[in-house]
C-alpha cells in the first residue's frame, strides 16, 4: 500500500512561526539566483555562452557528470547492498569511510585523490609505468566527481534498502530463488526510484564539482577546465561572461531538479535526503 | 526449436492429481527460547499448532523454513534430511531457497513492482521453467486460489485479503513439499478471511502443511492434527476432531471456551494487538461480547402467550421479534390428519393392485370429501374425488392425482377408471408427520419472525418463553448537554447521541432509559445509583479522554479504559459498575456523536441483536468500489461513512474523524478500510455494511 503524504493547509498543522521562518528560509535560498540572473547581460548571453572555450567546458562537465553517475551505480549498488544486508568487522567503520568524501572539503578529497593516482603516487606510478598515468587527464575529472558523488547514490540506496528491508528477499529465497536471481528480480527494481534519485543527485552533484577536479585535474581547456572552474576562472577576467556561464549552470540545475520530481524520483529523492547520515 | 516440455511443477494439491505432501520431523532444542520438543506431520496432513504467543510457534516454523537455526536441531522433510544440527556428527543446514519448503506469512509480502501473475510465476521461473510454461501454471493455480481476475494488477494495488490470496498462489506455485503457514489469515479482514479460510481447506488437502493460528475457526477448518505448545514444550498433541471434543490442555480450554462456533461480527479484522498498546476491533468486540453477553442471558425469561404477539405484531408498525428462550413443543401434530396432497381420488391401494392400461380399475364415484370436516368412511371398491388439504377418509390409503384417472377432471361420471396400481400413502400427509405432538415446532434462540408465528398457531402452542427484553441505561455526559426538546442555553448542544443510541438500542431490542449527566463525579454516581432496578446493561458516551473533564473515566475506577485500533471510536471502556447490590456490565463510548455510533455497530449491536433476536446480528454486507480515493491510518481499521452511488460505487460522506451528525445521517454504508492499508485509490474494493 502507498502511503500518502500528508497535506494539510496552513494553521492546521504547522504552526505560524515555522511558516514565518519558512518564508525566510526560501528568501535566503531565492534572493541571490535571482539578483544573479538580474546582473546577466540577457542580451549578450548567446554570444557570451558560445564562445570555444565555454563550450567546451560545458560539453566536459556534461559528459563528465554523464560517465562519472554511470560509475557511482556500478560501485554505489553493491555497496548500498552489502552495508544494508550485512553485518561483518568494521561494518560501522566501512560505512563512515564510504561517506566521507561527504564532508571531506572537496580539495582534500582532490588531494587525496593526487597523493594515490598522481605520478608519484603508490598507484598512480604504477599506472604510468604501464602508459595508463590518469594525473591532468578527462580520466582524472571523473575519477574526481565519482569520488565526490560516489556517497549520494550509496546513501540514497541504502536508505530504500533498509526501508524495504528484506522481507521480499526472505520470501525470494523460501520460493527458490538463487541470490542473484533475488538481486536482479526482487531488490533492484523495488529500489529503482531510489536508485533514480541518487543518480540524478550524484549528477547534479558532478556538474557543480569544482574543488577536487581542480586540484586533481588541473584546468586544461577540453581536457580538464569544467564549466565550474571556466566560471571561477572568468570570475577574474570577464565577469560578464562568468554571470552568463553561471545562469546556465542554474538551468542545468532547475532540470535536473525538476527532473527528479517528475521522473517519480521523488520518493528516492526523499528517501535520500530523509534519511540521517549516521 | 525443441519442443516445450510442461514445466514439471508439481501442483501440491490432491484435487489436482498430485503425489501428496512428504513426511515433516522437526526437533527444536533452543534453551535461550527455551524451547524444546518434537513434532511430527504425517505425509498429506495439517497440523495447527496453538499455543500463547511466546510458545515458540513461531520458531518452529522459522526453523523448519531454515530462517532460524537454534542450538540444536533436526529438520527431517520425506527422506532429505534439511537441518541436522548440535546432535552429534557435522552440522547441516541448507538455505531456505534449497528446502522446499513453502512460507505463508500474515504480511503476504508480495513482490510490489511486479504484477499478480509476474509474482507467482517467480517460483517456477527460478526452478528454470520457460515463462510460457511458468505462465500457465501461474494461472492455473490463480484459478484454485480465485484470483485469476487479478492477474495483471500490480500487486502493490491489492486489498489485504487479495495480496494473501496471491501470496497463497505463489506459495503453491513454488511446489513446496512442506507449506508452513504463520497465522495466515491474521491480518486479513473478516469476509475476506472467511473466504481465504475455505481457499487454503480445499488447497491444503492432501498437501503437507503447519499452520499457526489463533483462530479456532481455523482449526476446525483446516486441522488434521492439532498440537498446543506451552512454555516451549508440546503439551497435547493428536487429531484435531478429539482435541477439539475433549481438550486437555488449560490453553485449548480456553480457545474453546471463548469461540462461539462462528465469527459472526461481520467485516472486523482478526488482526493482532498492535504494539502501541491499542486493542484491536476484534479482540474488544470479543471482551464486550464476553461481558455483555452473559448480562443479556441471565434475565428472567417472559411467558408470552401466541396471541399477545399475533396482537403486537398486527398492532404495530413494526414487528420486532423476540428470541425463543427455550423449544416451544407442538400440541397438536402438523398435520392433524390424515390429508390429501394433490386434488384426486381417495382410493384403497387394493383395489387397485391389478390395474393395467388395457384392464383398468373401473370404481363407482363417491360422495366427495368436504374440507373442514370429517368424511364418512371409504366404503371398499369405491373412489371419493378428495381436494388438496382436505381429510382422507377412513379406509383411504392412497390418493390418485385427477389427471392420473380416466376421465382427467371430476366430471360427474358415476364411474372412474385408474390404469395402473399405486402404492399405499401415495400422495398422502400422515398426520404428525410435519411435527409430531410434543415434537419442537420452533428451537430455542430461534427470533419469532412470521413464519415462526404461523407455525406455533398451526401446532397449537399457546404460549412460548420468550428472552426478556434488556433495560439499558444510557448516560449521555458533557455539561453542554440539553436533552431533546428542551430549549438551548448559551453554548448549549442538544444530545445527538442519546438520541441516536437510544434510538439504535431499541431497533436492537433493548428497552432504553436515557439519562443526561453533567461532568461531574457526583452527579454520574447519582444517576447510576439512582437506576432503575431491572437494567441489565449501563452504556455511556463521552468522558472516557484524557482530558481534565473526563467524568466517565475519573468516576469508574474499576473499568477498562484504554484505546482501541479504530478511527473513529478509538477510546473505549469496557467493565462492570454496581447498581445497588448488583455489578451490572458497562460500556463507555466516546462522545464525539460519528465515534459514538461507529463503536455501538462495531462492538455492542452484535450482541444485543444475538440477544434479543430483534434484529439479525450481521448487517448486510457487501463489496464494492470506490468512487473517490482515500487515506487511512495504517495502524488503525478506519471506519468511514459513505453512500452507494447510482452506479453502486462506494461515495464517501463527510470525513475520517467527522463530528458532522448531518453527515452521518446521510450515510447509507459503513465502510471498512482494514489496518495495514495506507491508502486505497479510486476502483479499489471496499467492505461495506449497510446500515438502514
Amino acid at each position: 500500500m502507498r502511503r500518502s503524504p500528508v497535506t494539510a493547509p496552513v494553521g492546521d498543522v504547522v504552526p505560524g512561526w515555522v511558516a514565518a521562518v519558512a518564508v525566510v528560509g526560501a528568501t535566503f535560498v531565492v534572493v541571490p539566483v535571482v539578483v544573479l540572473g538580474a546582473r546577466a547581460d540577457w542580451a549578450h548571453l548567446p554570444t557570451l555562452v558560445t564562445g570555444a572555450a565555454a563550450l567546451d567546458a560545458l560539453g566536459l562537465s556534461l559528459w563528465t557528470a554523464v560517465a562519472s553517475t554511470l560509475a557511482c551505480v556500478a560501485l554505489g549498488v553493491p555497496l548500498a547492498l552489502v552495508l544494508a544486508r550485512t553485518s561483518f568487522p568494521g561494518h560501522g567503520t566501512l560505512r563512515a569511510v564510504v561517506l566521507l568524501p561527504l564532508v571531506l572539503p572537496p580539495v582534500v578529497s582532490g588531494l587525496a585523490l593526487l597523493a594515490t593516482l598522481g605520478r608519484r603516487g603508490p598507484v598512480g606510478g604504477l599506472l604510468d609505468d604501464l602508459g595508463l598515468g590518469v594525473a591532468f587527464t578527462t580520466t582524472a575529472v571523473v575519477i574526481a566527481h565519482t569520488y565526490v558523488s560516489l556517497p549520494f547514490l550509496v546513501l540514497s540506496v541504502e536508505g530504500a534498502l533498509r526501508v524495504a528491508g528484506a522481507r521480499g528477499e526472505l520470501a525470494a529465497a523460501t520460493l527458490g530463488a538463487s541470490a542473484n536471481r533475488t538481486f536482479w528480480v526482487v531488490t533492484l527494481p523495488a529500489v529503482a526510484p531510489a536508485l533514480a534519485g541518487g543518480a540524478l543527485l550524484a549528477f547534479a552533484r558532478s556538474l557543480g564539482e569544482f574543488g577536487a577536479t581542480l586540484t586533481f585535474a588541473g584546468s586544461l581547456q577540453g581536457v580538464t577546465r569544467t564549466l565550474p572552474i571556466e566560471i571561477y576562472l572568468l570570475r577574474e577576467t570577464d565577469p560578464d561572461a562568468a554571470v552568463a556561464l553561471s545562469m546556465l549552470l542554474v538551468v542545468a540545475a532547475l532540470v535536473v531538479v525538476t527532473a527528479v520530481h517528475s521522473a517519480g524520483g521523488t520518493r528516492g529523492l526523499r528517501t535520500a535526503l530523509g534519511r540521517p547520515r549516521g | 526449436m525443441a519442443e516445450e516440455a510442461p514445466y514439471a511443477g508439481r501442483m501440491a494439491t490432491r484435487n489436482d492429481a498430485a503425489p501428496g505432501g512428504a513426511r515433516l520431523e522437526v526437533t527444536v532444542t533452543d534453551p535461550p527460547r527455551g524451547i524444546d520438543l518434537s513434532l511430527e506431520v504425517r505425509p498429506g496432513r495439517t497440523l495447527a499448532l496453538l499455543g500463547p504467543n511466546g510458545a515458540g510457534k513461531s520458531t518452529v516454523l522459522r526453523t523448519v523454513a531454515g530462517l532460524h537455526a537454534p542450538g540444536r536441531a533436526r529438520v527431517v522433510v520425506g527422506d532429505t534430511v534439511l537441518s541436522d544440527v548440535g546432535n552429534g556428527g557435522r552440522a547441516f543446514w541448507s538455505p531456505p531457497r534449497k528446502r522446499a519448503v513453502g512460507l505463508l506469512d500474515q504480511q503476504p509480502d508480495l513482490f510490489g513492482h511486479l504484477t499478480v501473475r509476474g509474482n507467482v510465476m517467480f517460483g517456477p521461473r527460478a526452478a528454470g521453467a520457460s515463462r510460457r510454461a511458468a505462465r500457465t501454471f501461474a494461472d492455473h493455480l490463480l484459478d484454485a486460489v480465485g484470483a485469476r481476475d487479478l492477474a495483471r494488477r500490480r500487486a502493490r494495488a491489492l486489498s489485504g485479503g487479495q495480496a494473501q490470496r496471491v501470496a497463497l498462489a505463489r506459495a503453491l506455485a513454488a511446489s513446496p513439499r512442506v507449506l508452513l503457514l504463520d497465522e495466515p489469515l491474521a491480518a486479513v479482514d473478516a469476509p475476506s478471511a472467511r473466504e481465504l479460510r475455505e481457499v487454503l481447506r480445499r488447497v491444503l488437502d492432501g498437501v503437507t502443511a503447519v499452520v499457526v493460528t489463533h483462530d479456532v475457526a481455523d482449526v476446525r477448518a483446516l486441522a488434521d492434527d492439532v498440537a498446543v505448545l506451552e512454555g516451549g514444550r508440546v503439551v497435547e498433541h493428536g487429531p484435531a476432531d478429539e482435541l477439539l471434543a475433549a481438550p486437555r490442555s488449560a490453553f485449548l480450554k480456553d480457545l474453546l471456551e471463548h469461540d462461539d462456533g462462528a465469527d459472526d461480527l461481520g467485516p472486523v479484522p482478526h488482526a493482532a494487538p498492535s504494539e502501541d498498546g491499542r486493542r484491536s476491533v476484534a479482540r474488544h468486540a470479543e471482551a464486550v461480547e464476553a461481558l455483555v453477553a452473559p448480562a443479556l442471558a441471565a434475565g428472567e425469561p417472559q411467558v408470552v402467550r401466541v396471541t399477545e404477539l399475533l396482537a403486537r405484531a398486527a398492532g404495530e408498525a413494526v414487528l420486532a421479534p423476540r428470541v425463543l428462550a427455550r423449544d416451544a413443543r407442538a400440541v397438536v401434530g402438523l398435520p392433524g390428519f390424515d390429508n390429501s396432497q394433490m386434488d384426486g381420488y381417495a382410493v384403497r391401494a387394493a383395489d387397485l393392485a391389478a390395474a393395467t392400461p388395457d384392464a383398468p380399475a373401473a370404481l363407482p364415484v363417491g360422495a366427495p370429501v368436504p374440507a373442514g370436516s370429517q368424511p364418512s368412511p371409504l366404503p371398499p371398491g369405491t373412489a371419493a374425488p378428495v381436494m388438496t388439504g382436505a381429510p382422507l377418509p377412513d379406509g383411504a390409503d392412497a390418493v390418485v392425482r385427477v389427471e392420473d384417472a380416466d376421465p382427467p377432471t371430476f366430471s360427474p361420471s358415476d364411474v372412474v377408471r385408474f390404469a395402473a396400481p399405486v402404492p399405499p400413502g401415495t400422495y398422502v400427509r400422515r398426520a404428525g408427520s410435519d411435527v409430531a405432538p410434543g415434537g419442537v415446532v420452533v428451537p430455542a434462540r430461534t427470533p419469532l419472525g412470521p413464519s415462526q408465528l404461523g407455525a406455533l398457531v398451526a401446532a397449537g402452542v399457546p404460549e412460548v418463553v420468550v428472552a426478556p427484553v434488556p433495560h439499558v441505561l444510557l448516560v449521555s455526559t458533557g455539561s453542554e448537554l440539553v436533552p431533546a426538546g428542551e430549549p438551548l442555553g448559551a453554548a448549549q448542544v442538544h444530545d445527538a447521541n442519546g438520541a441516536t443510541l437510544a434510538a439504535a438500542l431499541a431497533q436492537a431490542g433493548a428497552r432504553v432509559s436515557t439519562r443526561v449527566v453533567p461532568d461531574a463525579p457526583d452527579a454520574l454516581r447519582a444517576v447510576l445509583d439512582d437506576a432503575p432496578a431491572d437494567v441489565a446493561l449501563v452504556v455511556t458516551t463521552g468522558g472516557v479522554s484524557a482530558g481534565a473533564y473526563e467524568v466517565v473515566r475519573q468516576t469508574l475506577r474499576e473499568v477498562w479504559f484504554g484505546h482501541v485500533a479504530v478511527q473513529p471510536g478509538g477510546p473505549q471502556g469496557l467493565g462492570t459498575v454496581s447498581l445497588g447490590s448488583r455489578r451490572v456490565p458497562l460500556v463507555a463510548f466516546p462522545g464525539n456523536p460519528v465515534s459514538a455510533y461507529v463503536s455501538f455497530e462495531l462492538f455492542l449491536r452484535p450482541v444485543l441483536a444475538r440477544a434479543t433476536g430483534a434484529v439479525p446480528a450481521r448487517r448486510p454486507t457487501g463489496r464494492a468500489r470506490l468512487a473517490e480515493p482515500l487515506d487511512s491510518p495504517a495502524a488503525l481499521h478506519q471506519v468511514r461513512r459513505g453512500v452507494l452511488d447510482d452506479a453502486g460505487r462506494v461515495r464517501l460522506v463527510g470525513g475520517p474523524g467527522s463530528h458532522l451528525v448531518s453527515h452521518l445521517a446521510a450515510a447509507g454504508v459503513l465502510v471498512h478500510v482494514p489496518p495495514g492499508v495506507a491508502r486505497l485509490e479510486r476502483g479499489d474494493d471496499v467492505d461495506y455494511w449497510e446500515i438502514r
